[in-house]
């Protein structure tokens, strides 16, 4: 049995004591191109290294004779301010190691027995840091990486092993240490979990032994090491030429944008890292950590959106037909340091004869996402999330006035009519925009809600009290006739969108004052900016600032002011009652994560009831797969109808890339 | 209370509006200031009760003789226009339903249409009218109005004639002080936009319960021999004076009431109480 196999039967016993450790760089080194390690040429370096690492450099680990385990955890938080440091290994370890626990100063220390400490690992979990002294080095031989695997590394995965990094180089500055440096051959990854393993840190180098310029030095190798790193695993390459575009972030923001790189969190730590304006940037490694993290906020959304669209013309053999239309646009922007979810998602059902409905219906949605891009180009995201509901409503609008241009242009050719239910997502707010008989539902732990009302026939019976709920749901063809429409012979009135009514709706809405996830509530900038002709008109800017200002504070009070409030009287003939607005700025819906979303015509809840919408839903998680169950569900029936759907689920965000 | 009494109704929305036109991708100049609120005080209010209470959603008489109802193309605008109630409310609106107005002896009600039911104070106004007092209930349809006269209410003052030629924008039943001039001697009006070209008048800035109704190239005012004449431009519905869509050019005297669609102007020419002499010298002098 020569070398390697004992290794290897060791390994597989799992008897760890035994095994020495080997260095990184040295199991690089002897990797043979099929990947596989020849342990046999390494296993007698193994010996020297160690009997070097162990007692020829005195301040990193002069260790007693005798095998020892050390676990030192340095658990950041909750226990109040100070840090604690959880000592595994036995008391009477090596000096090196009490130094460290001294420097570490006030901590609680524990010791247990161990194995040889002759290499220090980072080790660190979601929760804690730890840095542990071991002689487990197996790790090092199934789990590690190569400088390519680092830059596969999924930049979320890097980024959070790298903030930990980050986390444990401050206790080890604070301490008196530095490594001098970090090298992605160093790092051992665990593959699947976010944990970092630093090996190796041979150059653990206390920093009292060196001169003032030096420990500084090494101080900014440990920073700029990190910036090496998050950038290498970022382009994927290396990064020694890319340094140049980032001294030119300096000068030239476009810079970034060519580089392909919209965060702005990572060009600062870039900058700040690699460029020669480094030492100024940043003075340690807490400045470095702030980075990191902003640069991890700006890739986490706090709500993350998928959505799937599906729709057919049905299965009746005399409609060949689809005049029915969806429509969806999604984007993020970064607000406060924070990524955020714009999106909408729209459903259109074409009434009218020959291609008039489906003309009408693309027309819709074609102008409505136009019209929707245009708002995020001209107002902030706080204004949007304020007023969702009025953009929403205002996105619908747009649409009825292009087809009413449409059918202005050529009255022959366009006919049609459709109706139109959009969702507007911004942030985690949603808003909605509905003429017709479309429908929005949301669907929150498995219950069902109609966030809209149809416009039919049926419906204004219902209202008027000559037809009672349940025959609502079996009312003849006539009754279902819609009552409002965007047409191409008359511009639809404002006053015919419905907003979603969060009065209707008691159980769905948060409690005032609620903060979802720490971030702005409400922004009391930019309402006013909204407005039409106040720029133009001076006499009328007072009031309607001092209104706006109003209705902020408004908003975070118990009490909506009432009819008779002074705004009412100075805002003139067209706003009857403050409260009005009031309402219309509330409008929106908070979503959480899980909630469903999803938008139909009326071909689909024809054909499927609730309760069977509800069961496909819960059942099929994809919202892609989910929105095609629905349609095929629905062509088991004689489905009359087209049937559209567009599925949108809210989900827990994660960090990525995608901005 | 019925869930649906809950809707507003939302005839202020055009305050809330972020301007269409830009979401369109152009903006909407306002040199005549279209979109400012009327001066002209309430004469009455009346306000919609939903579930026995009056809702605050309220609609002003401003001019001493109005019509009530529902404005279509087909039968011609109304000053006040109830049509952006909620559809179930509105169902059994006339067009035109009622008419409100003033003589010596205060004010008097009076219904328009025999097939809908029109109620004040619990009698029906089906045969003659009535005299309107303050507080009384009225019942147009399936909507209950509260009555309620304001301080206004027993002397109406108007605004200054403006001097002319021109043209008044008449909002619930009173010229306002929003005027159009007509300072060339052809304007067309409408709504600009990219698509159907500009117009000399724009009117995209009017709220838009009002805008909705004018079309993207609604008019042609021109002055022909001294004589102002009016033509509409495609098939958007001009009226004048209240009767059918006019579809040759008409001659216009100074108090004329020209609807584009349910906006109303009250055509004003140069000189005030000037006869067909005294107008044609000053449609020539002034240009």
């Amino acid at each position: 049995m020569g070398r390697n196999d004992q290794l290897k039967a060791t390994i597989a016993a799992g008897d760890r004591t035994k095994v020495l450790r080997p260095l990184p760089e040295v199991l690089t080194r002897h990797m043979t191109d099929d990947g596989d390690i020849d342990l046999d040429g390494m296993a007698l370096r193994l010996v020297d290294e160690i009997a070097l690492t162990a007692y020829e450099l005195p301040h990193y680990m002069p260790v007693a004779a005798a095998p020892r385990l050390f676990r030192v955890a340095v658990s950041a938080g909750d226990e109040g301010d100070r840090t604690r440091l959880l000592w595994v290994g036995e008391d009477d370890g090596g000096e090196a190691v009490r130094r460290v626990a001294a420097a570490l100063d006030g901590m609680d220390v524990e010791a247990v027995a161990g194995a040889l400490p002759h290499s220090l690992d980072m080790f660190v979990t979601d929760d804690e840091v730890v840095l542990l002294l071991t002689s487990d080095h197996l790790r090092g031989l199934t789990e590690f990486s190569t400088r390519e695997q680092w830059r596969c590394l999924k930049v979320a995965t890097a980024l959070s092993s790298l903030i930990q990094l980050t986390s444990a180089l401050i206790h080890l500055h604070d301490a008196g240490f530095c490594l001098g440096g970090v090298l992605p051959e160093q790092l051992l990854l665990s593959p699947g979990e976010p944990h970092l393993i630093v090996g190796h840190l041979g150059q653990l180098l206390p920093l009292e032994l060196m001169t003032r310029v030096q420990a500084a030095d090494m101080l900014r190798k440990d920073i700029q090491s990190v910036g090496q790193l998050l950038l290498e695993c970022v382009t994927g390459g290396p990064i020694e030429e890319r340094v140049a575009d980032f001294e030119r972030v300096l000068d030239d923001a476009q810079v970034l944008v060519d580089s392909g790189l919209a965060l702005p969190g990572l060009a600062q730590v870039a900058v700040a890292t690699l460029t020669h304006e480094a030492p100024f940037a940043y003075a340690g490694a807490p400045d470095l950590l702030a980075g990191l993290l902003q640069m991890r906020a700006e890739m986490t959304v706090s709500l993350e959106f998928r959505c799937g669209l599906a729709s057919t013309a049905g299965n009746f053999p005399m409609r060949r037909t689809d005049q029915d239309s969806c429509g969806v646009t999604e984007t993020r922007v970064i607000y406060h340091g924070i990524a955020q979810h714009l999106g909408f998602y729209c459903v259109a059902d074409g009434v009218g004869g020959e291609d008039h409905g489906e003309r009408a219906s693309q027309v819709a949605v074609a102008s409505s996402i136009k019209a929707f891009h245009k708002a995020l180009e001209s107002y902030p995201f706080d204004v949007l999330r304020t007023n969702v509901s009025v953009v929403a409503r205002s996105v619908v609008k747009v649409a009825a006035a292009e087809l009413a241009i449409v059918g202005e242009a050529d009255p022959d050719e366009n006919r049609g009519a459709t109706t139109f239910t959009g969702a507007v997502i911004v942030g985690d707010r949603l808003g909605l925009g509905h003429v017709g008989d479309s429908r929005a539902y949301l669907i929150r732990d498995g219950e069902i809600t109609s966030l809209t009302r149809d416009h039919t026939l049926a419906s204004m019976k219902l209202a008027l009290g000559e037809m009672t709920g349940r025959r609502a749901h079996e009312s003849s063809d006539d009754e279902r006739r819609i009552s409002r429409y965007l047409g191409t012979g008359n511009e639809t009135p404002m006053s015919w969108i419905d907003a979603f009514d969060p009065r209707l709706f008691p159980h769905l809405v948060r409690p005032r004052g609620w903060v979802p996830n720490g971030q702005p509530s409400e922004a009391p900038a930019g309402i006013a900016s909204l407005r039409r002709g106040h720029k133009e008109s001076p006499t009328v800017e007072q009031p309607v600032r001092a209104a706006s200002e109003n209705i902020t504070r408004d908003l975070t009070s118990e009490r909506p002011e009432g009819p008779g409030s002074d705004w009412a009287h100075r805002s003139g003939v067209h706003v009857f009652n403050a409260d009005r607005e009031l309402e219309s700025r509330s409008a929106f819906l908070d979503l959480l994560p899980g909630d469903g979303i999803l938008l139909m015509s009326d071909g689909l809840y024809g054909e499927l009831d609730d309760e069977q919408i509800g069961r496909i839903i819960e059942e099929v998680q994809d919202p892609q797969e989910c929105a095609h169950r629905l349609l095929d569900e629905s062509l088991k029936g004689l489905s009359m109808d087209n049937v559209t759907v567009v599925m949108i689920r809210a989900h827990q965000g994660t960090a990525s890339l995608r901005v | 209370m019925h869930p649906f009494d809950l809707y507003p109704s939302r005839r202020d929305e055009a305050f809330l509006e972020p301007e269409p036109e830009r979401l369109q991708g152009w903006d909407v100049p306002d040199p005549l200031d279209l979109a400012l609120p009327d001066p002209l005080p309430a004469l009455i209010e009346l306000d919609v009760i939903r579930g026995g209470t009056t809702t605050g959603t309220v609609f002003a008489i401003r001019g001493p003789a109005v019509t009530v109802g529902r404005y279509t193309p087909a039968t011609g605008p109304v000053d006040i226009d109830l049509g952006v109630l909620q559809e179930h409310e509105r169902i059994r609106i006339g067009l035109p339903h009622l008419r409100v107005g003033r003589d010596m002896d205060g004010w008097w009600i009076e219904a328009m249409t025999m097939y809908y039911p029109t109620y004040l104070n619990g009698e029906s106004l089906a045969v003659g009218g009535a005299r309107l007092q303050d507080g009384s209930l009225l019942v147009v349809g399936d909507v209950q109005f509260r009555v309620a006269f304001t301080a206004r209410a027993d002397r109406p003052i108007g605004t200054p004639r403006p001097p002319g030629p021109c043209l008044r924008l008449k909002r619930d039943g009173a010229p306002s002080s929003i005027t159009v001039p007509l300072n060339r001697n052809e304007v067309t009006i409408g709504r600009s936009s990219p698509h159907t070209g500009a117009v000399d008048v724009d009117l995209s800035a009017l709220p838009d319960a009002e805008r909705v109704h004018v079309g993207r190239r609604h008019a042609r005012f021109w002055l022909d021999g001294g004589v102002w004449r009016v033509a509409p431009l495609g098939r958007s519905p001009v009226y004048l004076n209240r009767g059918a869509p006019i579809e040759e050019p008409v001659d216009l005297a100074t108090g004329d009431e020209v609807g584009l669609g349910n906006v109303l102007f009250m055509f004003v020419e140069s000189l005030p109480s000037a006869g067909v002499t005294a107008r044609r010298a000053v449609g020539t002098g002034a240009l």
